[in-house]
């Protein structure tokens, strides 16, 4: 058969590849590979984007009541200064299924979205970052919109309130 | 496939298109004005908040129980108009209690609820047990 450089080089190539690695270094790599595509997020590395506070989808700082667009309809403490987080209660505490839901556009997006301000309840007010903005609170007469209220009173844990959480439900149209 | 077929499929997806949008309508509705207590499934708070879910529909089956699911201050005073009262009614028993609700149940429309909005029950809770006490519940 003839033979041209073509095939010479390759031949050469695989012949090389063989006689210097082990078959057992093919898995060797491939293990290495899946370890290290594993651990590679738990880098102590600058992944602001990996942050939804800091990115442009959800803009503001959530530990601010006036920066942090979702707290727009507000009225309580906020539960990511409180031990918390915008979507999780203070260890000891209880999200009240009952809640009070508004809604907020999102200047990342320009998009109305709906908010649930679930209170977290069983310890006494955490005290920190009172957030009262309370756009399209209603009067206490139209109690389902109102978010004067202590929501905690409708929920199974107690009816002491503690902080409140900033959820999205949804896109408004 | 002949023309007439191709064009009622066409229409057939027209129409399925507009009742989802409306479903999204409502669904919004039920967000904005209900789930806050009634919860996101409508199963409600045990002795807090009445469950929606597979029970709401059994009002349909006794007299005056029609009129109370309009009437019922949550409803009848939330800031809905008629129309989107009675889409979001109706979004209500078909998504949370359509086994509850008889087979012959005609959807709640835009003048009924005007009309059933313009008289306001004074004692809910009256009124709610003796619906209650009248339903024959399996």
């Amino acid at each position: 058969m003839h033979k041209n450089r073509f095939d010479n080089w390759f031949e050469q190539r695989a012949r090389n590849s063989a006689r210097t690695t082990s078959r057992r270094s093919l898995v060797r790599g491939l293990g290495a590979l899946v370890l290290g595509a594993a651990a590679y997020p738990l880098l102590p590395v600058w992944r602001s984007a990996a942050y939804a506070g800091d990115s442009q989808a959800d803009p503001g700082d959530p530990q601010d009541c006036a920066s942090y667009w979702r707290y727009c309809a507000i009225d309580g403490f906020l539960c990511s200064c409180c031990g918390g987080s915008v979507t999780s209660c203070p260890p000891g505490t209880v999200m009240s299924p009952v809640t009070w839901i508004g809604t907020c556009r999102n200047p990342g997006d320009g998009k109305d979205y709906i908010i649930s301000y679930n209170d977290c309840c069983g310890r006494s007010a955490c005290g920190r970052c009172q957030c009262m903005r309370n756009e399209g609170d209603t009067p206490a007469y139209r109690p389902a919109t109102s978010n004067n209220l202590n929501w905690c009173s409708g929920s199974p844990a107690d009816v002491v309130y503690n902080c409140s959480t900033a959820i999205i439900l949804g896109v408004k149209d | 496939m002949n023309r007439g077929v191709f064009l009622l499929i066409i229409l057939g997806v027209a129409l399925c298109a507009g009742a989802a949008a409306d479903d999204r309508q409502a669904h919004i509705n039920y967000m904005l004005h209900c789930q806050g207590c009634h919860t996101p499934d409508g199963s409600g708070v045990a002795d807090k908040v009445p469950a929606l879910k597979g029970f709401m529909g059994n009002f349909l089956r006794v007299e005056g129980g029609r009129e109370f699911l309009i009437q019922v201050p949550g409803a009848a005073q939330s800031a809905l108009s008629d129309a989107e009262l009675a889409e979001l009614t109706n979004w209500m028993l078909s998504n949370f209690s359509a086994s509850q609700a008889p087979e012959n149940f005609q959807p709640y429309g835009e003048k009924e609820v005007a009309r059933l909005r313009e008289h306001a029950i004074i004692d809910v809770a009256g009124v709610r047990a003796e619906l209650l006490g009248r339903m024959v519940l399996p």
